[in-house]
């Protein structure tokens, strides 16, 4: 009876910790009101490291707020008197070669650096919630259609065809934000534009299944060492093989993140020197 | 220790389990209602032939009344009759006893019942109403017929009756009747309130401090208490509460006390109701078995995902619970049915009640009974199934479905076999006491003529007061007309007691009351406990009194002829009328007295010996006056004074079960004398029965004529034909037959059923082991073959073990049995079991094929696929 | 660190008949974790899983979870461990077939007699696609679902970590992947550790990590 009494008072102690507003019921001298002394102690504690943890995502969000807006201005000047600049010395009759070759330089350079910060903020906007991925239902045909539409531009420029099968009677629906999901998409599949040689295509096909709508990009580079499959989705990983290529290695992190956000995964299929499949699986629901 | 709760898992998974498999479950609710069935019928054949012999024992008590008090003033019942403790208070007036010369033979008391009293004395009208006129009355059919009345509503009987001194004598009209039974020890007349006022007013001054007695205006309460334990107690304790006289009369019922049954019953009940239990046992443990088994996968996978074995245990348990819960209602009906079916078969073959012979009483504690026998049998069956179950190791359930080691397959086969050899078994104990029941020895003991008349009474066990010279001159005169008689044999006694001189006596104490078995007999009688004399005491008490119980008869050639010779005087094993009859010599029987002349064993004296026989006629006679319970006087024949003769003894010799007087007293000393000098030197008397014979041609004539005269001109006569107590024979036989044969098959049909369900189990659970043995080129027929193999060792063990047990059982208990016993000779068979044996090989042959089969309707892709 | 396995070993028989089914393995698995052991068959991978999960006890060598040493274990009091701490996947499934695939997903926490955590076991039901299959039996789902049912059995308890025994072994492979998918996703989303183990290498790169074990050996 008594005994029964005990467990009882802890669970609820348990239960009201978890939904974070324990109380000590009464003071006495019995062991349980130690118990709930020591226990208030303990969650004030932690509460507090709960609340200095909140506290510190504060800071950072507020951090990279501040970064991407204080950058934003400097950063479309640059652009913008680099632009400038390089019109002027290619007009310039006396620019030498030298001048040109810098100015470009300039000019790419800030753009880089333009990509570098968005990525950042984008990533640390997700990682730390401070952007939501809101999956709604949505065709999945469509959205890859135009996410492949909107990098042609980019191929064509490398000489790379992007074929797209779909299957015309079937229209799988998905659950995925549309918006980030491009981004993601759109990340392999300029992933697999950069890695791929001239005059190879890129296949982008759907594959529906039970639980996932399956969006596999599959280029003819040199694939992915086996090794190296688990980490190319780590931040900042860039294969020693490809420092020539430009990148900051953020792209299938973001991807990956983007995904698992929403309920879905990506995995990859390499053999390498004949290429490498991405497939991303859409999470129906 | 505080316990996670986990009850609804438990219960979930027990219901759910039997609610998916209920084709596996059906034939376990099935084998359950089996059980119960027979259970229900065992307890409501057995509880209604105890009601039947309590009934027996109030009838002839004359109440159905826990308790009651007897002779009581107004006030006296007016002191105890709102005591909490008693319900069913009821109370009659004493009025009289019938007088007419009729009851001389038919004790008959004339009350004033109150209806409820009635009803609990069995003698509430079942025809017509109580008593409310002065003239009206109500009795028994058996008073009717004894007065010569038609048995109706409306007839005027002219009875006498005595109340106190005196006598009144009026015609009275009967306005209801019941039917007397003549084991009660009164017929009760039942008289209007009416006339009970005016003849026998209720007695104002309590009856210890009467100086004259009479049966007359005394009160009768009869009550119940709570329940029937220890009455004698709640009796003495109501007197102390109520402030009666201490000394006042009361009765206990001994329908409720006297119910130490017998050892041999016990012993008897005793084993049925384990033969039901183990046949129970076996199939419901066997199927339990076979389908933990089956579900051995699930509880291994159950155990894979946590949960504990005394979980599993609990589990199954409660799914037995269950079953139990489903199955025992289903047998309940039918076994109430067969045991109403059996029960006048049963019934028929004891000494109980004259008339609702045979009926079920049907009560809660029988169906309880038998639900609470089924229930443990299930429990207890479930018991090993239960531990198999618990014990499973997760990653054995995980690989294999059968229990296919070597002791496995030993315990099944044990099962079956001993359920199907129980069945064999028990057929064949049957089927030799059948055979073994003799015609001969039940013949030569119950018929000994073509006829026997007595009075009705006498051979009746229940009753009291037999008339011992029943068989009327009137009779005698009308057989003597008869066409076709060809042989008359009267037998005629007195029955009361025999007294020895110092050297016969000292004879006996050598030769009888030294004897072991003799000792060893009086031994179980006086324990000298609960009031009960020691033997020692017994004996002394015969030692000083120098008498035994015994009687006298007088016998004419016929019954000479039929009488066993165990040893006469001059050395040969026949005895002569002619020197018998000379009037010198007495014939004398045996202590142990088996029914076969033959195996009669020590006589109380040697052929040569000297005998007193003491005279009982009434020329001598002298009387003394006894006191009835209830005060009045009667007077007591005395024949110590009558002159005694010296005869010598002719012959030791044994007289048939059927002619002899039918009581069992510890010693029964009897003499025999003939005829004629019975009569004479005794006293004369009409014969206690007569035996006759007649010839072939006039016998149906003969029948007719004395079926007639029995039940119309002398209804207190009696006659046994050779053809009624055959037929008593046959029905008995038959009850043996039919309750060993209704058992031999239920037990025959589980030991079948489990041999099935064992055979089809082991073939589902090894589908695909018998898939792979397709797959790879076993034929059909070859699988059969294997199966088929299988099944003969069951055959085989079960054709051994049946013979085998059969055999001994029969040399020794079923010897034992019939040596104790006069109607079985001994006969040995082993033919039952013989016969039935080849049915069982084939459906052991056939079973597994056609499991096979029904399995075989699964392709082989799809059992290899099976797992 | 969830589970550690130290020098494990199993033998079974004597002398020449002897069979080293696990010879000295040891492996450790951090938090979260998906990790799948890869080998071919009799290379004793399954041997190990059954000992990670208390089924079956080693020859020696010990194995720590959750900070508990499960050989120290015995009996009903390893039973209620493994119902508390560990989820199995199997290849067969292994529902408890008269049991509705509701009942089956929160037996172990019934068994446990602990209260139905109903928002998290909601939303194990709806990750694994399962809202609409609830008051089903086993028998009449597909492999995959009954696989989907089995991992959300798995989950409900919470374990410390879930092992699976080639899960999609008896799967065609469109619904091993949507099977894999939901079981890594699940895992992801739940930060629960998951041991598989497969003789499959494309199922075995769903992992985070893959472990080779040959001959009873981790190489």
């Amino acid at each position: 009876m008594f005994e029964n009494r005990t467990i009882e008072r802890i669970e609820q102690m348990l239960d009201s910790a978890m939904e974070g507003e324990f109380c000590e019921s009464d003071y006495d001298e019995s062991k349980l009101s130690r118990l709930e002394s020591k226990w208030k102690k303990y969650l004030y504690s932690s509460q507090l490291a709960k609340n200095q943890l909140d506290e510190t995502r504060r800071n950072l969000e507020g951090l990279i707020a501040d970064i991407s807006h204080q950058t934003k201005t400097p950063m479309s000047n640059l652009k913008l008197y680099s632009e400038l600049l390089s019109e002027r010395i290619l007009n310039m009759p006396d620019a030498t070669e030298e001048d040109r070759k810098i100015i470009s330089q300039i000019h790419e350079q800030t753009e880089k650096l333009d990509f570098l910060i968005m990525s950042l903020t984008k990533m640390s906007r997700l990682e730390s919630n401070i952007i939501e991925v809101k999956p709604v239902n949505a065709e999945v045909d469509s959205f890859v259609g135009e996410t492949v539409g909107s990098m042609r531009y980019k191929a064509d420029k490398k000489g790379i065809s992007i074929s797209f099968t779909k299957d015309d009677n079937d229209s799988p629906m998905a659950l995925f934000d549309v918006k980030w999901t491009r981004e993601a998409l759109s990340n392999i599949i300029d992933n697999a534009i950069k890695y791929s040689p001239k005059d190879s295509t890129i296949a982008v096909s759907i594959k529906p299944y039970e639980m996932y709508v399956a969006i596999s990009v599959m280029d003819e580079g040199q694939g992915i060492d086996e090794n190296d499959t688990a980490k190319i989705f780590d931040r900042f990983y860039r294969s020693e093989k490809n420092s020539d290529v430009e990148g900051v290695g953020l792209g299938l992190y973001l991807a990956r993140e983007i995904l698992r956000k929403e309920s879905g995964y990506i995995k990859v299929k390499s053999e390498p020197g004949k290429g490498s499949e991405f497939i991303m699986f859409l999470w129906r629901g | 220790m505080l316990k996670v709760n986990n009850k609804k898992a438990i219960s979930k998974l027990s219901f759910s389990g039997i609610k998916e498999n209920i084709k596996k479950y059906i034939v376990l609710i099935l084998a359950v209602a089996l059980t119960s069935l027979m259970f229900t019928a065992l307890f409501t054949i057995g509880g209604s032939l105890m009601k039947e012999l309590q009934l027996s024992t109030m009838r002839q008590v004359g109440g159905s009344c826990h308790a009651g008090f007897k002779y009581l003033t107004q006030k006296e019942y007016d002191m105890f009759k709102d005591d909490s403790k008693i319900k069913d208070l009821s109370y009659r007036v004493t009025v009289g006893t019938g007088a007419n010369k009729e009851f001389n033979k038919l004790r008959t008391e004339v009350n004033y019942c109150q209806d409820d009293n009635a009803k609990a004395c069995f003698c509430y009208p079942e025809v017509g109403k109580m008593p409310e006129k002065e003239n009206e009355i109500v009795t028994s059919d058996l008073v009717l017929q004894k007065m010569g009345v038609p048995v109706e509503v409306g007839s005027t009987v002219n009875l006498t009756i005595a109340i106190g001194e005196e006598e009144v004598t009026k015609d009275f009209v009967v306005s209801g009747y019941y039917r007397g039974d003549i084991i009660s020890s009164c017929q009760m007349t039942l008289v209007s309130k009416e006339f009970q006022e005016k003849y026998a007013p209720i007695k104002t001054t309590p009856v210890d401090e009467l100086t004259y007695n009479d049966y007359a205006g005394w009160i009768m309460a009869d009550f119940n208490y709570a329940n029937s334990f220890n009455i004698e107690k709640k009796t003495n304790d109501l007197i102390a509460r109520t402030g009666m006289r201490e000394n006042v009369d009361y009765g206990i019922n001994w329908a409720y006390v006297g119910r130490n049954m017998d050892p041999t019953t016990v012993v008897f009940a005793i084993t049925l109701l384990t033969t039901v239990m183990l046949a129970g046992y076996l199939i419901i443990y066997n199927i339990f078995y076979i389908n933990v088994i089956s579900d051995i996968k699930e509880y291994g996978l159950l155990k894979t995902i946590g949960t504990t074995g005394k979980q599993l245990r609990k589990i199954v348990r409660k799914r037995a619970r269950l079953i139990a819960i489903s199955g025992i209602p289903l047998g309940i009906i039918p076994g109430i049915l067969i045991g109403v079916w059996l029960l006048p078969m049963i019934s028929g073959t004891l000494n109980t009640v004259s008339f609702d012979k045979g009926q079920a009483h049907l009560n809660i504690w029988i169906i309880l009974g038998a639900v609470a026998f089924t229930y443990i049998t299930v429990i207890l069956s479930a018991n090993k199934p239960c531990r198999k179950a618990g014990s499973v190791s997760p990653i054995e359930a995980l690989r294999t479905t059968e229990d296919n080691t070597e002791r496995g397959n030993r315990k099944k086969i044990i099962i079956v076999v001993m359920s199907l050899s129980l069945s064999l078994v028990i057929l064949n104990t049957v089927m030799s006491l059948m055979k073994g029941f003799s015609m001969d020895s039940f013949i030569k003991n119950m018929v000994v003529a073509d006829y026997s008349v007595q009075d009705a009474a006498l051979d009746n066990p229940g009753t009291f007061d037999k008339t011992l010279d029943g068989v009327t001159d009137s009779f005698l005169e009308e057989l003597s007309s008869q066409e076709g008689v060809e042989e008359i044999g009267n037998i005629y006694i007195y029955d009361d007691y025999h007294d020895f001189d110092d050297e016969n006596w000292k004879k006996i104490k050598d030769r009888v009351l030294s004897n072991e078995s003799i000792l060893e007999y009086l031994k179980e009688r006086y324990t000298g406990q609960n009031g009960i004399p020691s033997v020692d005491d017994y004996l002394e008490s015969l030692d000083e009194e120098k008498t035994l119980d015994g009687a006298t008869y007088g016998i004419n050639e016929m019954v000479f002829n039929k009488l066993g010779v165990v040893k006469t005087i001059d050395g040969s094993d026949k005895i002569d009328w002619e020197k018998f009859n000379s009037g010198n010599y007495v014939l004398v029987n045996c202590a142990i007295n088996s029914l076969d002349a033959k195996e009669a064993e020590l006589p109380y004296f040697e052929p040569g010996e000297k005998v007193t026989v003491r005279s009982h006629d009434e020329k001598y006679v002298t009387y003394v006056e006894g006191i009835y319970d209830d005060g009045s006087t009667f007077q007591v024949p005395n024949y110590d004074n009558e002159p005694v003769k010296e005869y010598e003894v002719y012959a030791v010799v044994s007289m048939p079960y059927a002619m002899v007087l039918q009581q069992f007293g510890n010693f029964q000393c009897d003499y025999f004398l003939p005829e004629k000098e019975f009569l004479d030197f005794v006293g004369d008397r009409k014969p206690m029965r007569t035996l006759i014979n007649v010839d072939k041609d006039n016998e149906e004539q003969f029948d007719k004529w004395i079926s007639d005269y029995t039940e119309t001109v002398e209804t207190d006569l009696s006659y046994k034909s050779k053809q009624t107590v055959l037929d008593e024979y046959r029905s008995f036989a038959k009850t043996i037959e039919i309750v060993g044969f209704v058992l031999a098959f239920i037990l025959g049909i589980i030991g079948i059923l489990n041999f099935a369900n064992t055979m089809t189990s082991s073939i589902i659970v090894r589908a695909r082991e018998l898939a792979v043995l397709e797959a790879v080129g076993m034929t059909g027929k070859q699988q059969k073959i294997k199966l088929m193999k299988e099944g003969l060792v069951y055959f085989g063990w079960t054709f051994v073990v049946s013979i085998v047990v059969s055999i001994l059982l029969n040399v020794t208990v079923i010897k034992a049995f019939v040596v104790g016993s006069s109607f079985f000779v001994w006969k040995f068979t082993i033919i039952p079991v013989l016969a039935c044996l080849p049915v069982i090989g084939i459906l052991v042959a056939v079973i597994p094929v056609i499991a096979y089969s029904i399995m075989c309707r699964v392709s082989v892709v799809d059992r290899l696929r099976f797992e | 660190m969830i589970l550690q396995a130290l020098d494990l070993k199993k033998y079974y028989g004597e002398g020449d008949t002897q069979v080293k089914a696990l010879d000295g393995v040891s492996l450790e698995v951090e938090r979260g974790e998906f990790v799948s052991i890869v080998g071919t068959s009799g290379s004793g991978k399954s041997t190990l899983l059954h000992m990670l999960g208390g089924l079956d006890n080693p020859t020696s060598g010990k194995i720590v979870i959750d900070d508990k040493d499960i050989s120290e274990l015995k009996g009903d009091a390893l039973c209620i461990f493994r119902r508390r701490k560990i989820g199995f996947v199997f290849q067969s499934f292994n529902l408890v077939p008269s049991l509705k695939v509701y009942d089956n997903i929160i037996l172990p926490i019934e068994l446990d007699g602990g209260e139905v955590d109903k928002d998290y076991i909601d939303s194990v039901i709806t990750s694994l696609g399962l809202s609409d299959l609830l008051n089903r039996l086993p028998v009449k789902l597909s492999g995959g679902q009954q696989q989907r049912v089995a991992i959300a059995r798995a989950l409900a308890t919470k374990p410390a970590i879930l092992l699976a025994d080639e899960p999609t072994g008896n799967l065609d492979s469109k619904t091993s992947q949507d099977v894999l998918g939901l079981l890594k996703t699940t895992g992801e989303k739940f930060n629960q550790t998951i041991v598989m183990i497969t003789h499959n290498e494309e199922i075995a790169q769903m992992a985070d990590r893959i472990v080779r074990i040959e001959d009873g050996k981790i190489v």
